[in-house]
């Protein structure tokens, strides 16, 4: 007990924090039950009755849910495929840069969209990319390369291919930070031998940089891997719009209207909590598979 | 050694396209800010990309004379205010305290930590304790929800963790509490960290708008990033346009002020405080970024 007296503080320090976490944090965990309940407000998620999978079962049986499942699906895809890469190609291009002031404008500027809102960016694009004088279909058509102007955030067809454009936009410049970084605590004397030995620059990177900055590659995959699903609420909530409604909500969007908006809570828990167990599946097979590869993984 | 032609070329290449995609980014807010500085009507027109036709203040007038927008103005700049300092103080006193080996239950508290970083409850359970707390349409549910983050708290902790330890002991041979040495040693030596997590606190509270969507219907409670989506009429499924009513203008600008204009003018006013900050923290949220990675 002396001990803990003469630590005091420390334990005042970590006290609220605990407290926080416990109510904020683990409390909505609990809350989870009521995907399996029919939930009384009076009763409370105690002691309200059990129904079983039945939320499950209205789940799966919905029309909505491959609809979901299909977008919520393919824009990670497409951002895992095209957004994930996209910052390490900018950090291999930014290295191969001589000058010093260039680098560090480039950088500076590339961040910028980073520290913006998805709402002011969603304002931004749809300016520039608006059917009726919109910068983009402006240019496009003095190029002479379309007719009409295109509706980019209007027609379903074009959307997946506006939420991926934007998301890179934005997340590219500060992607790099990592890499840059991890690209800089290579050994210097590595790229003088391989000059010795007759590499290019391309066997360079090929041999020496991607190499070392493997595991960095590696470890940001895997958490993103568990946020999966997520898809990017805050983007495609401000993105989409009734015209490309059928391929613009998500999971997340979904759970946000049925739940809140429609007070449908149990409905609600039930997809949150499906999600959650198939980022949870998705995060503990990437970590196996890294493993097997005799790589490090997260635990 | 001297660079052969390939790589000549290669760097030609390099620069221009970097310095095409350094244009992509800046100038959409460039095109906005000549947009928000036109008269309104002369800019319906078209063709403002890099200049104003027609100079003018009177969007920014226009946007200062809503009072929606002062209220939201004020709460955005509250809630970043307030919940940046707090959460800033109690993360860095709970790392401090986690970083320190006498504090016994250290390894437990961890994990409950870890944990948070994988499984939550989901959007439903939260909005249901955020219900019983009845933070629902209470200004807090900005504050008190986002005070503290696993990640935040890691970042923190390996900080303190690399500091002398030397240090430490002589000041509590000199009979200092630990709250002293926090206050006079730790803080001090570690002030980058507290820019960049304030930094990105700030930036997380300024940028956050679906806090407000999800969470309050109070109209007085929003802050500028919801108000800007109601005002531009994003997303559709929300109930209602705002009316565009400009009031305390005077009758020559009323005449040429736009919802266009208005609109450009407050995407400016949105983004202006952040653009004109992180290009001098740059120093500090690159190293915060590299620690934060580091212990992952």
């Amino acid at each position: 007990m002396q001990s803990v007296w003469n630590n005091r503080y420390l334990y005042l320090f970590v006290l609220p924090g605990v407290v926080w976490f416990l109510v904020f944090a683990y409390q909505p965990m609990y809350g989870v039950l009521i995907a399996f309940k029919d939930y009384d407000i009076i009763k409370g998620v105690f002691r309200s009755e059990w129904v079983g999978l039945a939320h499950f079962r209205e789940l799966f049986g919905s029309p909505n849910f491959p609809v979901l499942l299909r977008n919520t699906i393919s824009i990670s895809l497409l951002k895992m495929l095209f957004g994930f890469p996209a910052p390490i190609l900018l950090a291999l291009l930014l290295n191969e840069v001589r000058s010093r002031l260039f680098k560090r404008l480039a950088q500076t500027i590339s961040y910028l969209p980073f520290f913006v809102s998805w709402v002011v960016i969603t304002g931004i694009w749809y300016d520039l990319f608006s059917v009726d004088g919109g910068f983009i279909n402006e240019a496009l058509a003095s190029l002479g390369l379309i007719k009409e102007p295109v509706f980019w955030f209007g027609d379903p067809d074009y959307f997946w291919g506006m939420i991926l454009a934007s998301d890179i936009w934005k997340g590219i410049g500060f992607g790099t930070i990592i890499f840059l970084a991890s690209i800089a605590s290579v050994n210097p004397e590595l790229f003088e031998s391989a000059v010795v030995d007759g590499a290019n620059r391309w066997r360079q990177v090929w041999h020496i940089t991607l190499p070392a900055i493997r595991a960095t590659i590696i470890l940001l995959f895997i958490l993103n891997i568990a946020h999966f699903l997520d898809a990017g609420f805050e983007q495609i909530y401000a993105m989409q719009n009734n015209m490309v409604l059928d391929r613009a909500e998500i999971i997340d969007t979904y759970v946000m209207k049925v739940g809140v908006f429609r007070a449908n809570y149990e409905l609600a828990t039930a997809v949150g909590l499906f999600k959650s167990v198939i980022g949870l599946i998705l995060l503990v097979t990437a970590n196996f598979i890294v493993k097997k590869f005799g790589e490090d993984g997260v635990f | 050694m001297k660079p052969t032609r390939g790589e000549q070329t290669f760097q030609w290449f390099n620069y221009i396209f970097l310095s095409v995609l350094c244009f992509s980014f800046l100038f959409p807010f460039w095109r906005i800010a000549a947009i928000s500085l036109n008269e309104g009507l002369d800019a319906s027109r078209g063709g403002i990309n890099f200049w104003p036709r027609k100079f003018t203040l009177d969007n920014y007038a226009a946007v200062f004379s809503r009072s929606d927008i002062v209220n939201a103005y004020t709460i955005s700049i509250c809630r970043t205010a307030i919940g940046t300092l707090l959460s800033i103080v109690l993360v860095s006193l709970m790392a401090y305290g986690l970083s320190k080996q006498r504090l016994k239950g250290r390894s437990v508290i961890n994990v409950m930590l870890i944990l948070t970083m994988f499984f939550s409850g989901g959007l439903i359970p939260t909005y249901m304790l955020y219900k019983s707390l009845h933070l629902l349409n209470s200004f807090w549910v900005y504050v008190v929800p986002s005070l503290y983050g696993a990640a935040s708290v890691f970042i923190f902790r390996s900080f303190f963790r690399a500091m002398p330890q030397e240090l430490e002991d002589s000041a509590q041979l000199d009979g200092a509490s630990d709250l002293t040495i926090f206050s006079r040693i730790a803080v001090p030596l570690s002030l980058p960290i507290f820019a960049t997590m304030a930094l990105f606190a700030a930036v997380g509270h300024w940028n956050d708008y679906l806090t407000a969507v999800i969470y309050t219907t109070n109209e007085h409670l929003l802050p500028l990033q919801t108000l800007l989506m109601k005002v531009m009429n994003i997303n559709q499924n929300e109930t209602g346009t705002m009316a565009y009513g400009v009031v305390n203008l005077s009758e020559s600008s009323r005449r040429t002020v736009t919802a266009e204009s208005v609109k450009m003018a407050m995407l400016i006013v949105v983004v202006l405080p952040i653009l004109t900050i992180y290009p001098f923290l740059q120093r500090y949220f690159v190293k915060g970024v590299i620690i934060g990675s580091l212990k992952g």
